[in-house]
């Protein structure tokens, strides 16, 4: 198999198509030896192993897929532009020098790549609480703002799609499973800190925690995975 | 760890309410679980799917930059430092080869200038590096700002747009000390629930602190919602979003808070203006 990846040189910019050849893939000859193939039409683990192989270009598509999320993600919880761009930045930096440390079996690409973007946000939180207590989120409609309409509107709309159902799962959630996951996943705040703030034992949020991510993973059902699948 | 207790723990673990030695000892053990890396497959399928809950924003084109900057540097790193040990370990095998064969004056003098040589060449080698480090960040900085320069300009295109719709409306605000020359306006979609508030040449923040937008009623001030940065040429841009139109309020004001917003004003208003 060619490990030349010469095409990675161009394009590093990430903004137009990207191709290369289907013998640069592990596992993806096939028939198509010779032939070229646009990057983006990759699915995320794909694109981890060209990653892994030190592909710039396909660090790139990835980054394109999900930076606006990780991005989102820490803009919303930090409350500073700033640190965003840095967690995204440090986030997209782990997995290119990560990538093949991914294993499948463990979970999608999309649930390891967002845990190394939560896990810089809840360092950046925990670091920041211990200099002065922060404003965490217990309300749900925090979180319920206007989404920026910038950019391909195909993608935005999907992930409105996609929002709004997430949100309808959290809505349905009980009052006190829903500050648990909240309080948590947004506010950064550890199982036993949850427990503290709430007046609750630890076995009690834990058990809350338990049932609030069954009760999501019941009203999303399978289609939740179908957009994790798909990079959506 | 036991099975029980690390599925206890899967949970906390995903949604990252675990402390770091926790975390750790559920690494340690679901390495080695098969029933385990199941569950983590199912929880954490759905606890990714938590991070499209918040609005989705655009990310500054400067990030996507700045990324692959440091992905050149990081590939210079390692570049320069291979060489060296290299260049090193065959001066070093030389060395002790001739002295072997020849009169020890001689090897050892052999020996003496193929070291000073070795270290002329390692700093020279260092120095080119550290030259490539510091122009592939000047690089980087030129690209950022050209970056931020183009974000400028389709943010103030979009702003002409959206000023030029009908029914929307134009505020401005001036600063409240006469010695500082900041100035912002707020441009008000028709319906006034929502806007977009521009500032220029505004003071430079301190560490850890953001410009805070508040409202003006019947002497009461209220939280617009908004905090916004500047970069180094004093420019912020921050979108508002109101619970009610803007038209029912007397003024907006704008001050220097920490970090993530206050609940009131802690400090003097930088600008304002009557709306």
């Amino acid at each position: 198999m060619s490990k030349d990846l010469s095409s990675d040189k161009r394009n590093l910019s990430g903004d137009s198509r990207s191709y290369i050849s289907w013998e640069e893939l592990d596992g993806g000859g096939q028939a198509h030896a010779g032939g070229i193939r646009d990057y983006s039409s990759l699915n995320d683990q794909e694109l981890l192993i060209l990653i892994a192989q030190h592909s710039r270009d396909a660090l790139s598509v990835l980054y394109d897929r999900y930076a606006g999320a990780v991005y989102s993600l820490a803009a919303r919880k930090l409350q500073d532009a700033g640190a965003a761009e840095e967690v995204t930045q440090d986030t997209f930096f782990n997995i290119w020098r990560r990538a093949s440390s991914y294993r499948p079996e463990r979970g999608k690409v999309t649930a390891w790549l967002f845990s190394i973007g939560h896990n810089r946000i809840i360092d950046e939180l925990r670091r920041r609480r211990r200099r002065q207590e922060k404003l965490v989120y217990q309300d749900v409609s925090l979180l319920n703002q206007p989404a920026d309409e910038h950019g391909d509107p195909t993608l935005y709309a999907a992930r409105e799609m996609q929002r709004s159902k997430i949100m309808e799962a959290l809505t349905s959630l009980r009052s006190e499973q829903r500050e648990v996951v909240l309080l948590a996943y947004y506010g950064g705040l550890t199982h036993s800190e949850i427990a503290h703030r709430l007046e609750q034992p630890l076995g009690t949020v834990k058990t809350r925690m338990r049932l609030a991510l069954k009760k999501l993973r019941d009203v999303m059902g399978p289609q939740a995975h179908e957009w994790a699948d798909h990079g959506l | 760890m036991d099975c029980k207790e690390a599925k206890e723990q899967i949970v906390p673990y995903i949604l990252g309410s675990l402390e770091s030695s926790e975390m750790l000892g559920i690494d340690r053990h679901v390495a080695a679980c098969p029933d385990c890396i199941l569950r983590l497959r199912q929880e954490g399928a759905i606890v990714a799917d938590l991070a499209y809950a918040v609005p989705q924003v655009k990310v500054p084109p400067g990030v996507k930059r700045r990324l692959f900057a440091r992905i050149r540097l990081d590939s210079l790193d390692e570049k320069p430092s291979s060489k060296i040990q290299a260049w090193s370990s065959l001066l070093a095998d030389l060395g002790l080869s001739l002295a072997a064969r020849s009169g020890f004056a001689v090897t050892s003098l052999l020996v003496v200038i193929m070291v000073l040589g070795g270290i002329w060449f390692n700093s020279r080698l260092n120095q080119i590096a550290g030259e490539k480090e510091a122009l592939a960040a000047q690089i980087a900085t030129v690209t950022d700002s050209e970056a931020e320069m183009m974000e400028r300009w389709k943010a103030q295109h979009d702003l002409i747009q959206k000023a030029a719709a009908p029914g929307t409306t134009v505020k401005t605000l001036s600063a409240s000390k006469t010695t500082v020359s900041a100035s912002a306006f707020i441009v008000v979609e028709a319906a006034g629930m929502k806007g977009t508030l521009t500032a220029v040449d505004m003071p430079q923040l301190p560490a850890g602190k953001v410009y805070q937008v508040w409202l003006v009623k019947d002497g009461g001030i209220y939280n617009a919602g908004a905090v916004f940065t500047v970069d180094s040429t004093g420019y912020g841009q921050a979108d508002i979003v109101l619970t009610a139109p803007l038209s029912e309020f007397d003024a907006m004001i704008i001050t220097v808070e920490s970090e993530g917003g206050s609940a009131d004003p802690t400090s003097e208003s930088v600008l304002k203006g009557d709306l």
